[in-house]
């Protein structure tokens, strides 16, 4: 059959009317369309070489479609680069982005679009999701509203229940709060670039792209104070007392009644009064502690703990998440939920995992104690529960890493059926003249959760021997112990995703990719994060000129602002207006400054550009680069190569390897052997020149120069 | 050809080369704000000893690499050691 859209003919086979689904993915698509066919046996029709699927379902044709995401974006109307820019469309994305692959997907559509007698979108529930149906509904079937499926999990039963129990219309607050978000993350986005990289090339006449968004600005300001306090750190000392003890003739720790004293005489007087190395027994103590179950997974607490346990980053946790959400094995990731509602169906859920290897002892452990009540924590999401398995098998396609999160979701959710842990924690208080020392001890009198958990969490223990009180202790030593106060941490990727939730940057969705934002960006670099010079000259100018694109009120006010358009508490129009009205108040104060930015922005690029780059001396293969150390933004590597290995005549390949510990500096030296330089290599006291080859004769002879 | 703009530019910090937001100060802010933490410092570390001299705090607070500040670490050894 042949349809007509905006003049273009379009060919489909499918036989017409049907229902039209708007599935998010491919995968989900087939998924969905598998579920609720009758015979679980879709037909599935080429289009554009994409799989579209049809279904029959209480004598409807079904014809579920997927999209790869977003289809469309948001593009200014006008074509000059300048600002402030307030007027925008929604085109679809392969119009403006060459590397969007979105083309075949919107043509399928529209094909589609004249054969459907409705639309249910079964996009996932969330605010993204909302969006993507709605902006296909609205420019390529060319209608307002529709059907509206809402599942956690990507299960057969889940599917079903969502169909008989489909909205029928969309909830035009939460798709109202969706689209405000796109909106006013592009107006900040596009202005501030815009104004930023015009205020510095108006000072230098040089273009130079400058990018901040409304979340990206206060991330990257966190990172840049942080690194303010450790740079403006000024260690205090202080010592410690520390001590052994021997108790039926094995050796303990034990601590003193202080764990920090800050002025050294009193120290040296405890030493003092100690120097006998014999105690007295004066107490002995014992009381029984709980331990409970961790609250179920949302997305933060697994990221966080992915990161601990396996090193990935919050990005990557919630891509192979994603991926095991499509597969159907774990429900619906982006969640602030940390509850599992006992709708869930436990036990099903339970005796699914009963029937996996690996699950199968503690799944029939918790259904023969026939408790399928979870422990829950705080947070709530309206949308979805907690992340829990949904107990189907998994099959061989799972890569290594999902394996992995798949392991930690399933472990994370049967310890919340666990029994608390029972640890018996024990003292035994040593005295010296006026000074009390502790022995403890601690003994699991039951594992509980912890058990369902391991290896990603675990206890140890240290049985303490009996004692009588009263009775002599010899001590092996006392020694006080001259210590220093620590500058702050700096972040990693996991705790800046902690440090966002906790100042309300961004939303569970969003906050992986803004930090990932700031490492494609050159920001930021680094496992540990820190601020590239860049970063830092950014935020320096920012705050002192316009300290509101680098503070967090502003994006925790529009994060409230969202919420209000999502109850229908404002409109959206209004709201926008009144956004648009405030941004183009802020661009005009920006505009007066103007100039006095772009100079501080553009002295600061200069700085970081040239500490950016360091010249060891001339290459000593093709004689006619330099040597410069090069760095890894994103892992923090770095190795010394020839600046002609850009030049096409020369391409020099010479490379040299550097410790990625300590700091590098260059000597402006000579390697008496083999004439390349000598760079200085400092890592706390120790501190060594050497030559940069590894086979230089010098390092062959144990020589350090 | 790289265009400078025509405005006056402020004196720039002897240690870091970066601008100073005022140009009666000696030093750009981030400098400035570690100076004056040192006395405070100083009367930390005089309590913790008992006796310390100036100097020695000084000269130890060198020592203590990967703890102490950079912008700490620059202003000692601008002003008391290289100057």
């Amino acid at each position: 059959m042949e349809f007509s859209y905006n003049g273009v003919r379009y060919l489909s086979s499918i036989e017409t009317p049907y229902v039209l689904g708007i599935a998010e993915k491919p995968q989900a698509a087939r998924r969905l369309a598998y579920a609720l066919d009758e015979n679980n046996k879709p037909t599935v029709k080429k289009l554009r070489n994409i799989s579209v699927f049809v279904c029959t379902r209480d004598n409807n044709r079904i014809v579920i479609a997927p999209a790869v995401g977003h289809l469309f974006t948001l593009s200014s109307i006008g074509k000059t680069w300048n600002y402030p820019v307030l007027d925008y469309e929604w085109v679809p994305s392969h119009t403006v982005s060459k590397t969007a692959r979105t083309k075949n997907f919107t043509d399928v559509f529209k094909s589609l679009a004249k054969g459907a007698s409705n639309v249910i979108i079964m996009t996932d529930f969330d605010r993204e999701g909302e969006v993507i149906g709605y902006l296909i509904l609205k420019y390529l079937i060319g209608k307002t509203d529709a059907e509206r499926m809402k599942f956690s999990t990507l299960t057969v039963r889940d599917i079903l229940q969502a169909y008989d129990q489909r909205e029928k219309s969309l909830d035009m607050g939460f798709l109202n709060s969706g689209l405000i978000r796109h909106y006013v993350d592009w107006l900040y986005g596009i202005n501030y670039s815009r104004a930023l990289s015009l205020a510095v090339k108006k000072v230098s006449g040089q273009f130079k792209t400058i990018s901040i968004g409304r979340v990206q600005g206060p991330t990257l300001g966190s990172v840049v104070e942080l690194e303010n306090k450790i740079k403006m750190f000024l260690p205090i000392p202080f010592w410690t007392i520390e001590s052994e003890v021997i108790l039926d003739n094995k050796k303990f720790k034990a601590f003193y009644e202080k764990s920090k004293i800050e002025i050294q005489k009193e120290a040296v007087q405890i030493i003092k009064d100690c120097s006998g190395l014999a105690g007295k027994i004066t107490d002995v103590s014992s009381e029984m502690s709980y331990q409970y179950s961790f609250p179920p997974f949302d997305l933060g607490s697994l990221q966080r703990e992915a990161y601990r346990y396996f090193k990935f980053s919050p990005s990557k946790t919630l891509e192979y998440a994603e991926n095991l959400y499509l597969k159907a094995l774990i429900s619906y990731p982006r969640t602030d939920s940390q509850k599992l509602p006992m709708t869930l169906g436990h036990k099903t859920i339970l005796s699914k995992l009963s029937n996996q290897s690996d699950y199968s002892t503690f799944a029939n452990e918790i259904i023969s104690r026939k408790k399928f009540k979870p422990r829950e924590g705080k947070r709530t999401d309206a949308a979805h529960p907690a992340i829990h398995p949904t107990g189907n098998v998994p099959d061989n396609s799972l890569s290594a890493s999902e394996r992995k999160i798949y392991d930690l979701v399933v472990k994370r959710y049967l310890s919340v059926f666990g029994r608390r842990a029972e640890i018996l924690k024990g003292i035994i208080e040593i005295t010296v003249k006026t000074h009390k020392f502790e022995v403890r001890g601690s003994k699991i009198i039951d594992e509980g959760w912890i058990k369902y958990y391991k290896p990603y969490f675990s206890l140890s223990e240290q049985i303490l021997p009996d004692v009588q009180l009263n009775s002599d202790v010899k001590f092996s030593y006392i020694e006080s112990k001259e210590d220093f106060t620590s500058p702050p941490y700096r972040y990693n990727e996991s705790s800046l995703l902690k440090n966002m939730e906790t100042e309300k940057i961004g939303t569970k969705a969003t906050r992986a990719g803004i930090i990932k934002t700031l490492f494609d960006r050159g920001y930021v670099e680094g496992k540990v994060i820190s601020p590239t010079p860049l970063g830092v000259g950014v935020v320096d100018v920012l705050q002192s000129q316009y300290p509101i694109l680098v503070k967090s009120e502003m994006t925790r006010n529009l994060e409230d602002i969202m919420e209000d358009v999502k109850n229908k508490k404002t409109n959206i129009d209004s709201t926008i207006f009144t956004i648009k009205n405030e941004l183009k108040d802020l661009l005009i104060l920006f505009h007066k400054k103007e100039e006095e930015i772009g100079q501080s922005l553009y002295e600061n690029l200069r700085l970081s550009e040239k500490s950016e780059l360091v010249v060891l001396g001339k290459c000593q293969k093709c004689k006619k680069g330099d040597l410069r150390i090069i760095k890894s933004r994103k892992s923090g590597k770095r190795f010394i190569s020839c600046s002609a290995y850009f030049d096409k005549s020369v391409k020099c390949t010479a490379t040299y390897p550097l410790p990625n510990t300590g700091t590098v500096r260059s000597t402006s030296k000579k390697c008496p052997h083999d004439g390349l330089p000598i760079i200085e290599w400092q890592r706390g006291k120790r501190k060594y020149q050497m030559c940069i080859s590894p086979d230089c004769p010098s390092k062959k002879e144990g020589d350090k120069n | 050809m790289i265009k400078i703009s025509s405005k006056k530019t402020l004196a720039v910090c002897p240690i870091c080369k970066k601008n100073k937001e005022n140009s009666q100060e000696k030093y750009c802010k981030n400098h400035n704000a570690a100076k004056k933490l040192l006395k405070p410092g100083y009367l930390s570390w005089l309590k913790a000893y008992g006796s310390v001299s100036w100097d020695e705090f000084l000269k130890r607070l060198l020592d203590l690499e990967g703890l102490v500040g950079d912008f700490i670490k620059e202003i000692v050894e601008y002003e008391f050691y290289f100057q």
